[in-house]
């Protein structure tokens, strides 16, 4: 995955607060970007994009360029991405013993009838869909579609075999396909 | 209805990623802590070499002990085998090379650990 505008791994070295700098500022987007498709809260977000980073500021230096950088970047960010997921599953369950009634706030905000009654585009139609697919589905949707990663790419990233990385891909598309072919509830109203 | 295809192309179909602003906050906290974490390891470097130095030296020194030792046992038990003095003679390279081994193995990491916490 060749992408414009970052630095090699060879420019940022040696590792000083200038070249330490300049690697955060070209990646934090792109890291940022990825993470929130993994529909963590806020605050969670934010401790996975500074881990992400700082996990990469130390790695950095022991990089062999066996990848490419923005790949090994997304590998620590998926894997990121996938611990703050476990540790909000885990508070989840938590909160759920204790009140049954507790709903994570970003969720209320994707599902309430308001924001369903804003979806006109077809784009964010689209965008609704895609909250009720599964885990996998969704961010390779992400990483296929709008990051413009290759199949072996996502799986490489993903630690899954290429086939079932068509597999989240096809099913993913399928699943959307059927859903945005019901009929919305304005049409139905 | 547009290609699928094409609709998954628009960044407005999946989440929105973080504002310009809430990013740069995030990355400067991340580089405050990376530098923190070099300072850190700066101030540990000398520790860190003396404790290691003093592990590894423990080391050898056992080693050092502890092949002469394997040697002569090897020896005076040929010499003679049974006899009581030789037996009561013989372990104290044995003991000294243990008693190094122990230091090595057994209190220097865990000092050299105590150290590096103390000084974090």
């Amino acid at each position: 995955m060749e992408l414009p505008n970052h630095p090699s791994a060879a420019s940022l070295m040696p590792l000083n607060q200038r070249n330490a700098r300049r690697f955060v500022d070209s990646f934090t987007p792109l890291i940022s970007a990825q993470l929130s498709r993994f529909r963590l809260p806020h605050d969670l977000l934010q401790d996975a994009v500074q881990e992400t980073l700082v996990r990469c500021l130390r790695g950095l230096k022991h990089f062999r360029g066996e990848a490419q950088l923005s790949t090994w970047v997304y590998r620590i960010a998926y894997r990121e991405g996938l611990r703050a997921q476990e540790k909000l599953q885990r508070d989840r369950s938590r909160a759920v013993s204790l009140s049954p009634l507790a709903e994570p706030a970003d969720a209320a905000t994707t599902y309430s009838p308001s924001f369903a009654a804003e979806q006109q585009d077809e784009v964010l139609r689209v965008r609704t869909a895609m909250e009720t697919l599964p885990n996998e589905q969704r961010l390779v949707l992400g990483y296929h579609y709008l990051d413009g990663l290759s199949v072996h790419e996502i799986a490489l990233l993903m630690s899954a075999r290429p086939n079932t990385v068509k597999s989240w891909l096809k099913r993913g598309r399928d699943s959307l396909k059927s859903t945005l072919a019901a009929p919305s509830p304005e049409d139905s109203a | 209805m547009k290609d699928l295809e094409q609709l998954l192309r628009d960044p407005r179909a999946h989440a929105d990623a973080p504002s310009e602003e809430s990013w740069r906050a995030w990355s400067n906290e991340a580089l405050a802590k990376w530098n923190a974490e070099q300072a850190l390891a700066r101030r540990r470097s000398p520790m860190r070499l003396a404790s290691n130095a003093l592990f590894y030296a423990a080391v050898l020194m056992a080693l050092w002990m502890l092949f002469p030792a394997l040697a002569s046992t090897a020896e005076k038990i040929g010499e003679a085998v049974g006899s009581y003095e030789v037996w009561v003679g013989m372990p104290n390279p044995w003991v000294l090379a243990g008693l190094a081994l122990a230091i090595a193995v057994a209190i220097t990491p865990p000092l050299r650990q105590r150290l590096l916490h103390e000084i974090g």
